[in-house]
C-alpha cells in the first residue's frame, strides 16, 4: 500500500512546517478531515485532524473532539513528542461506542516544556506551548 | 420504516454553494436514531456553545445553523491546517410529524443533542435552544 501525504492548499508554509513538527503516522483515517465521518473508522484507531499555530510567545495545537469531556482525553508528554489519545467512550443508554484514537506530535524544540497548558472548550482542545525565552523574536537595537 | 426515515434534503448543497462568497459554511456530522417515542438527532458542532446554536422548522425542513463562539484570533499564524473552517449548518426534511411544540435541544461540549418527538401535526415554529 501506497501512502500518500495530502497537503492542504490553504498551508503555504507546509513545508516550513514539517521541519518543525513532525506530523507522526500517516494522514489517512483522521476524523475532522475532508472525509468528515467521526464514525467512519472502522479500523478502531483514527487520528484526530490538528490545525497548528504559532505567535510571537506560543505554538498553538488544536483538534475538535466534540462530546468528550476532559477527563475523556489523555494528553501525555514524553521526550518532546505530545501525545493525545482517548479510549472507548460508551454510554450504556443507548449503546453507543466510539473509536479510540491516538495522534502524536514532535514539539518543537524551545519549548518551555513544563508550562504547556491544555483547555477544551465546547469540544475544541486546545494545547499551547510556550515558546522559551531565547526562541521569541527580539528587536536589537543597532548602536 | 422506510416511511418514518428523516431524510436529508437535496437543497444543502445548492443554499450552501449561494451563500459560499458570503460565509464558508461547513456541513456537520450528524447522526440520526429513533426509538419508540422521538428522533434524536446528535450534531457535531465543535467550537460552538449554546448563544451559538440556531435551529428553526418551517414546514418540513429542520435547519440548523451553528456559530462558532470564537474565531481564531488573529496573530495565530497558521503552521499546518487540517480542520476545515466555517461555520455549520444542516438541513434535514422532516417527512415524519413532529410534535414540535416538545422538540428538546441541549448543547454541550460541541455536541447537540435534539429529541423529536413524534407526533401528528407539522406547522412552522422557532425552537430555542434550552
Amino acid at each position: 500500500m501506497k501512502l500518500i501525504r495530502y497537503e492542504y492548499p490553504q498551508s503555504p508554509t507546509a513545508s516550513a512546517f514539517n521541519r518543525l513538527f513532525d506530523l507522526g503516522g500517516s494522514s489517512f483515517d483522521r476524523f475532522g478531515s475532508l472525509l468528515d465521518d467521526f464514525f467512519a473508522g472502522t479500523s478502531g484507531f483514527t487520528q484526530p485532524a490538528a490545525d497548528l499555530y504559532e505567535d510571537e510567545h506560543n505554538y498553538y495545537a488544536r483538534f475538535e473532539l466534540p462530546g468528550l469531556k476532559k477527563d475523556d482525553i489523555d494528553l501525555e508528554l514524553e521526550n518532546s513528542v505530545l501525545t493525545i489519545s482517548s479510549v472507548n467512550v460508551e454510554k450504556s443508554e443507548e449503546s453507543e461506542s466510539r473509536a479510540s484514537f491516538q495522534r502524536s506530535i514532535s514539539v518543537p524544540d524551545g519549548v518551555e516544556l513544563d508550562s504547556v497548558s491544555a483547555e477544551l472548550k465546547d469540544g475544541v482542545l486546545t494545547v499551547t506551548l510556550p515558546k522559551a525565552e531565547a526562541r521569541k523574536p527580539r528587536q536589537i537595537s543597532v548602536k | 420504516m422506510s416511511n418514518t426515515e428523516l431524510q436529508t434534503s437535496g437543497s444543502t448543497e445548492t443554499a450552501a454553494a449561494k451563500n459560499a462568497q458570503a460565509r464558508a459554511w461547513r456541513r456537520p456530522v450528524y447522526d440520526v436514531s429513533e426509538n419508540e417515542n422521538a428522533f434524536n438527532v446528535r450534531v457535531h458542532l465543535p467550537g460552538v456553545n449554546r448563544e451559538g446554536v440556531d435551529i428553526s422548522i418551517e414546514e418540513e425542513t429542520l435547519r440548523i445553523v451553528g456559530t462558532r463562539a470564537a474565531a481564531t484570533p488573529e496573530a495565530w499564524r497558521p503552521l499546518r491546517r487540517e480542520l476545515p473552517d466555517g461555520d455549520y449548518r444542516l438541513e434535514l426534511r422532516l417527512n415524519v410529524a413532529v410534535n414540535d411544540a416538545k422538540i428538546k435541544a441541549k448543547v454541550e461540549d460541541g455536541v447537540l443533542d435534539l429529541v423529536l418527538p413524534k407526533a401528528d401535526e407539522v406547522k412552522p415554529r422557532k425552537i430555542k435552544v434550552s
